[in-house]
């Protein structure tokens, strides 16, 4: 579930559970954590099938895992 | 041709292309203006290049007594071929250059008698990925055509003192060789260092600005391998009043040697470049920092805890290894970051907020 933010914009959550931050289209944290978390952003916390089928209802993206290649290995012996 | 000393020394300079000599050990040419060889040269002998023109050799040559360049510039091939060969080179006083017409792992093995320049000509990349690279403790500078690089692949000899990489793009590969290592390394404004795979970079290098070619910085990982990591254990400084750019993609990049200098740092390409200040070694550069893509990932030690930052364009969130306390301020670069940040996590702090200085780049918890 998402939790909704308090009057300063700022979402909390404390407990061990799959806890996944998003901003706009960008994923900033995506684990499963005893850790809190604090933030500006969207907080969404539940197991790791509802935090997935969260990032996949709204496309999220999580830029580290993007590429450039050319599909060409210039690096191998000719 | 008759090679023939005697007729030689009568030939006056300004109307021959070369003059050649000839002994049992070495094949002398002395070149005056451009000169092209293509027919194969072979037998048990060298070749000496002499001259302040350039000897273009674009034949599969079989020569078997090395190649020594004493002045003006060797270059193999003429850009409509692959194979030209020259074997063992011994800059002494000359340089070398490499055009050929498509991707090559072309003839490396070579000594630096003298401080000397290595061209690469055409747009393609190429590869000295045969033989040994004796640096002798000379300069080397490096002019690369294009947007590819010359990648320096050899097995390492002895170490170059100072590498200048003047134009465009150069290379080493971790899986291979990395015969620059241990020589200080200067990129010049627009020029690129880039690696491939995960080599250990313990060169101290210099960064004069720019985003190098295809914009991608002036340290670049080429990889897409997410497992390729390149690490920089060296210096790297920032000259004053230049910005550079450091950047990857889908692969890592870390440094771990200390950032410095009065320059200003800009992180490029989407993947996560990774810096590290310890006590001991704090990054003390003191330009500006910019997030332009990706994600640029600030490992600090304050008191307690050690905070974790990962700056994006638009985000920032930092991760506790011990919880902070209220009044709490970390400061993560020397100058100002050029991004502000409207949004902010907080993990390992609970209960915490955080408001971002973009002026004097700190943190301070409430």
């Amino acid at each position: 579930m998402t939790i909704q933010p308090n009057e300063q914009g700022w979402a909390f959550d404390e407990s061990t559970a799959w806890k996944l931050v998003y901003d706009g289209s960008t994923i900033i944290f995506f684990d499963e954590t005893e850790k809190s978390i604090s933030t500006q952003s969207v907080l969404f916390v539940g197991t790791k099938d509802e935090c997935d089928a969260e990032i996949a209802r709204l496309a999220l993206v999580d830029v580290s895992a993007q590429g450039n290649d050319n599909g060409l290995d210039l690096h191998a012996d000719a | 041709m008759n090679l023939n000393d005697s007729s030689a020394a009568k030939v006056g300079a300004n109307i021959v292309s070369f003059i050649a000599s000839a002994t049992a050990a070495f094949r002398q040419f002395t070149i005056y203006s451009a000169t092209t060889f293509s027919t194969v040269i072979s037998g048990a002998f060298g070749i000496v290049k002499n001259g302040p023109g350039t000897l273009t050799l674009t034949a599969t040559n079989t020569y078997t007594g090395g190649t020594i360049v004493n002045a003006g510039t060797l270059q193999i091939g003429n850009g409509t071929n692959i194979t030209a060969s020259v074997g063992t080179v011994t800059l002494s006083g000359g340089n070398l250059a490499y055009n050929y017409s498509a991707f090559v792992n072309s003839n490396g093995a070579i000594t630096l008698a003298r401080d000397a320049t290595i061209t690469k000509l055409g747009t393609l990349q190429q590869n000295l990925q045969v033989g040994t690279l004796n640096g002798g403790g000379k300069t080397l500078n490096v002019n690369v055509a294009g947007t590819t690089a010359l990648y320096f692949n050899q097995t390492f000899g002895t170490a170059l003192g100072l590498v200048n990489i003047l134009t465009g793009a150069v290379g080493v590969d971790g899986a291979r060789g990395i015969p620059l290592r241990d020589a200080v390394i200067t990129v010049a404004t627009g020029a690129q260092f880039r690696t491939y795979t995960s080599p250990t970079i313990n060169n101290a290098i210099t960064l004069n600005g720019g985003a190098g070619p295809n914009a991608t910085g002036a340290l670049w990982n080429e990889s897409v391998v997410a497992a390729h990591t390149p690490i920089y254990t060296g210096t790297i400084t920032l000259a004053t009043g230049t910005n550079s750019s450091v950047g990857n993609s889908t692969s890592g990049f870390t440094i771990t040697g200390k950032i410095t200098g009065a320059g200003s740092f800009t992180k490029v390409g989407t993947g996560i470049l990774s810096t590290f200040s310890t006590l001991t070694v704090a990054n003390d550069y003191t330009g500006s920092t910019t997030i332009s893509a990706g994600t640029l990932r600030v490992l600090k030690p304050f008191a307690a805890t050690t905070p974790t930052a990962s700056f994006t364009a638009t985000t920032l969130s930092v991760s506790f290894s011990v919880a902070p306390t209220a009044g709490m301020t970390f400061r993560f670069f020397q100058g100002t970051t050029t991004n502000t940040y409207a949004s902010v996590t907080l993990v390992g702090a609970p209960g915490r907020t955080g408001t971002y200085n973009s002026a004097n780049s700190t943190l301070t918890i409430a």
